[in-house]
């Protein structure tokens, strides 16, 4: 219950300007990275020392009055849209990096501090945080830690649970919990994997241990150009094949390449249909060797050029296009709706394909850029909210591709997180038991369900209701499909 | 090749409904170092065979009771192989006993363990119901965790009857590099290699002899070989230590006491008493008449008894995460069907109060 009295327990809890309950302050918070839904909290609070987010957990757990954790705010599909009278927990406070160990390859930062920083601070002893979200100026490592992101360099090293060693954080009860530590392993069953993508409905983590590398001796950065999109999904597929594992493998289609190099001129030929970008990292004489063998790969797959970047400038305005992708393709269109299903790699050139004609189907334009390595789409599917109709028709294309990612054998969700957004993409892929098994593992934290609550995994009401509006009989959706 | 899917889910349900408790066998390759639990064997190593496996894709899907070493074979025709090292005892085990055990080997630290690997579980959850999580695809966020939970459970949170697991191209090439070295100079040596060699895939001590091992490109192993200090060596210590056979190994230990396993920060300073030192610091073996104490208050760390009749017992959970890891089990398994083998979630709840 949200009483002045509850109200002037968390003020007592919280540093001075902790609170926020004036509307016109808390309307910033009232969406996430995904714009189009937005709800007002009761309050904000945003505190400053890990000792106000256990009190803050305690007092709304006494008081029944669910929390939001909520860290940059870039997420993409409504894990911190605020929940109507519920208190939205901002960690953006708690941004101190508390550690870098040069000796043993961590750093051991707070929430709250931003991706990027990590790289920055550990760049003066030679190490880097592998895990690059395109966000990564933004995004807060707790974040990344709930939706598990990936980016760019995931093909080689893996995503957020592959980087991070421990956590610490308080349940719902504002009990203290670490997971893991310094050491390479956890005793029983993998506690520190599950918190990983658990989109703030587990754990409220304060800390984390976070595994660095070493900067790489020597990288460089291929641009090939192809005129037909699916020979360019082929020649990913066979990079992989010819037993190189690229530090990062990236392809944009046609209408992104146009797109990204009107806005940042990083000199995409505007004439391919698509383009890859790979980046090499390693030893001198390995990286020279592999960029021989993936040449040849390349051209074998019919590519029309290749063009190879040595200088780190080169390489940073390749780059630089893929990075601004989406706001450049915000810039041709008032909106985009991005989705994120994956697909195991021989399927890229099918899916993509598919998409095209759902394009067609639906009127919608749709850029793509994505991880092609990971066989991850980012499909960002171009409408007009202010047109009547065009949200909901950019909404039901966006399902039919979730729907053609699990009709492939992938997922509806490859680093963004199911949100608000995919409750009802998880009905075609999940079904009953898994369901269940979910929840069961979720009150295993968090009994009282009070973290995050509606968000991530759909309820089977819900996925019935689902059924119900789109096929006959009450039947779920795709529900013939291997559920992967 | 066989499903006995069927089968197992039956009987999963027959134990719950009489009360009976259930004790999951693979092919009992670790049965002397941590015992099967009290109970009807429910056995999994007739559950075997190789569902899906596409080179190009990097994965494949194999029946949990498909002996690890066929796995492996299979791969190698391919010139591929698991993305980790697995380690194992004399006998074969199975790939669900080496999830199930986090059955990790020495390029743990750089290459990452079983569960980097794992990408996509089916499990019989103890309510007797048959469930899948995660996929064959790299990356997947939809719905938890739940395949990388299952490592190390020890079959805690349910059955397991197929995985998906990433695999990666054999190296082109492998080296080993060997050089006496002081203890007291053990973790600075380890923490410099590490922080400057991309293409370690091993670093161990043992016997006063530091071990390293680098694989990778022909061009990139040797360029590390040429920095790397010390003689060439050869793979037969790698070979010992991936199939626990290496002397200092054995178990009850031949000065006595019992052998723990100590997990920790690679930098936490070595007693002298380590009979060895794998995972670039990370895991110390010792033979102690009790318990480790010291060893394991850094953040994370943490120890098992391996063989002897402490067997499976943990040392190093606090009483937070050790009932979060009963809660978790009960979560699959309300009824307690699946026995707990002794260093399961509950033998840990014990094992921190005893
Ligand atoms: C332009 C753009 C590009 C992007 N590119 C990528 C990309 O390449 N790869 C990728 O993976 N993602 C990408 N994202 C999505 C987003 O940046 C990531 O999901 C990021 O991890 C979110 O971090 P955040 O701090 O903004 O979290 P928020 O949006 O604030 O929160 C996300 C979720 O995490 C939970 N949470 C946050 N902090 C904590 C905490 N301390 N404890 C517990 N739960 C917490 C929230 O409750 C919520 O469920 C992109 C987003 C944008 C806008």
């Amino acid at each position: 219950m949200t009483t002045p009295l509850v109200l002037e327990m968390l003020r007592a809890n919280l540093p001075a300007e902790g609170l926020i309950t004036d509307p016109k302050a808390i309307k910033p918070f009232e969406s996430d990275g995904l714009t189009a839904f937005s709800a007002m909290p009761w309050v904000v609070c945003l505190p400053d020392r890990e000792s106000q987010v256990a009190a803050v957990l305690r007092i709304c757990r006494e008081h029944s009055i669910p929390v939001v954790t909520r860290g940059a705010g870039t997420g993409l599909s409504g894990g911190a849209l605020p929940v109507a009278k519920g208190v939205l927990l901002v960690l953006s406070r708690l941004n101190k990096i508390k550690r870098i160990d040069a000796q043993q390859l961590t750093a051991v930062v707070e929430p709250g501090v931003r991706n990027l920083a990590v790289s920055e601070a550990a760049a003066s002893v030679g190490l880097f945080y592998a895990p690059d979200p395109s966000s990564q100026i933004a995004c807060s490592i707790g974040g990344n830690v709930a939706e598990n992101a990936g980016g760019v360099h995931c093909l080689k090293y893996g995503l957020t649970v592959h980087n991070v060693l421990g956590v610490r954080g308080y349940l719902m009860t504002g009990e203290p919990v670490a997971i893991g530590g310094e050491a390479f392993d956890v005793p029983g069953a993998d506690l520190l994997a599950v918190v990983h993508g658990s989109e703030g409905q587990m754990v409220v983590i304060t800390e984390v241990t976070l595994r660095l590398r070493q900067i790489p001796r020597s990288k460089l950065v291929m641009m090939a150009a192809f005129a037909v999109v699916s020979n360019a999904a082929d020649a990913v597929a066979d990079v992989i094949s010819a037993g190189i594992i690229p530090a990062g493998m990236e392809m944009m289609d046609k209408l992104a390449i146009s797109a990204a190099e009107d806005f940042v001129g990083a000199g995409y030929p505007k004439d391919a249909d698509a383009i890859l970008l790979i980046e090499l990292d390693g030893d001198v004489d390995e990286v020279q060797a592999n960029r021989t063998a993936v040449e040849r790969v390349l051209f074998a797959a019919s590519a029309d050029s290749v063009v190879v970047a040595e200088s780190e400038t080169e390489q940073a305005r390749l780059w630089l296009g893929r990075k601004a992708a989406f706001p450049a393709v915000g810039r041709i269109a008032p909106d985009y709706y991005c989705m994120d299903g994956t697909i195991p790699r021989k399927a890229v050139a099918g899916v993509l394909q598919r998409i095209g004609e759902l394009s067609q189907r639906y009127g919608l334009q749709v850029a793509n850029v994505f991880h092609a390595g990971d066989g991850n789409l980012h499909p960002l599917i171009l409408y007009d909210a202010n047109v009547d109709g065009e949200l909901d028709k950019a909404e039901a294309f966006g399902n039919d591709i979730l729907a053609a990612c699990v009709e492939a054998g992938g997922s509806v969700t490859g680093e963004h997180g199911v949100g608000i957004e995919k409750l009802d993409a998880m009905c075609g892929q999940f079904g009953r038991i898994e369901l269940e098994q979910f929840a069961r593992l979720r009150a295993a934290f968090d009994p009282d369900g009070l973290l995050n609550p509606g968000k991530a995994i759909p309820t089977l009401t819900r996925c019935s209701e689902v059924g119900g509006m789109h096929v006959h009989a009450g039947e779920l959706p795709f529900r013939h499909l291997p559920r992967f | 090749m066989s499903d006995d899917s069927a089968q197992l889910v039956d009987a999963v349900r027959y134990a719950r409904a009489r009360q009976q408790t259930l004790a999951i066998a693979g092919l009992g390759s670790r049965a002397a170092v941590a015992p099967i639990a009290d109970g009807a064997v429910l056995n999994v190593a007739e559950h075997r065979g190789i569902l899906r496996y596409q080179p190009e894709e990097l994965v494949v899907t194999v029946r949990a009771g498909t002996p690890v070493r066929e796995v492996i074979a299979e791969l190698a025709r391919h010139r591929q192989m698991l993305a980790f090292e697995p380690t194992s005892f004399a006998r074969d085990g199975s790939i669900g006993g080496m999830i199930a055990a986090d059955a990790s080997g020495a390029s743990r630290p750089f290459a990452g363990g079983v569960r980097d690997a794992l990408l996509g579980v089916e499990i019989i959850n103890g309510l007797g119901e048959q469930g899948r999580f995660g996929g064959e695809v790299m990356k997947n966020v939809a719905g938890y965790d739940v395949a990388r939970l299952q490592c190390g459970a020890r079959g805690s949170c349910g059955v397991l009857l197929s995985a998906s697991l990433r695999v990666a191209p054999i190296p082109d090439c492998e080296r080993y590099i060997r050089r006496a070295l002081a203890v007291d100079e053990v973790c600075a040596a380890m923490s410099e290699l590490r922080s400057r060699e991309p293409s370690l895939t091993g670093l161990a001590y043992a016997d006063g002899v530091l071990q390293v091992r680098v694989a990778g490109s022909e061009p990139a192993v040797k360029a590390a070989s040429a920095r790397i200090p010390g003689d060439g060596g050869d793979s037969e210590f790698w070979r010992q230590i991936s199939r626990h056979a290496h002397p200092n190994l054995s178990s009850p230990p031949a000065s006595g006491g019992t052998l723990w396993r100590v997990s920790s920060a690679p930098n936490a300073p070595l007693t002298g008493d380590e009979l060895l030192v794998d995972w670039a610091g990370g895991v110390r073996w010792l033979a102690l008449d009790s318990p480790p104490r010291q060893a394991t208050s850094a953040p994370g760390g943490w120890a098992m008894a391996v063989g002897g009749n402490r067997a499976g017992s943990i040392r190093g959970l606090d009483q937070a995460t050790s009932d979060l890891l009963s809660r978790v089990r009960l979560a699959f398994d309300p009824d307690s069907v699946f026995a707990a083998s002794s260093n399961d979630a509950r033998g840990e709840a014990k094992a921190v109060q005893g």
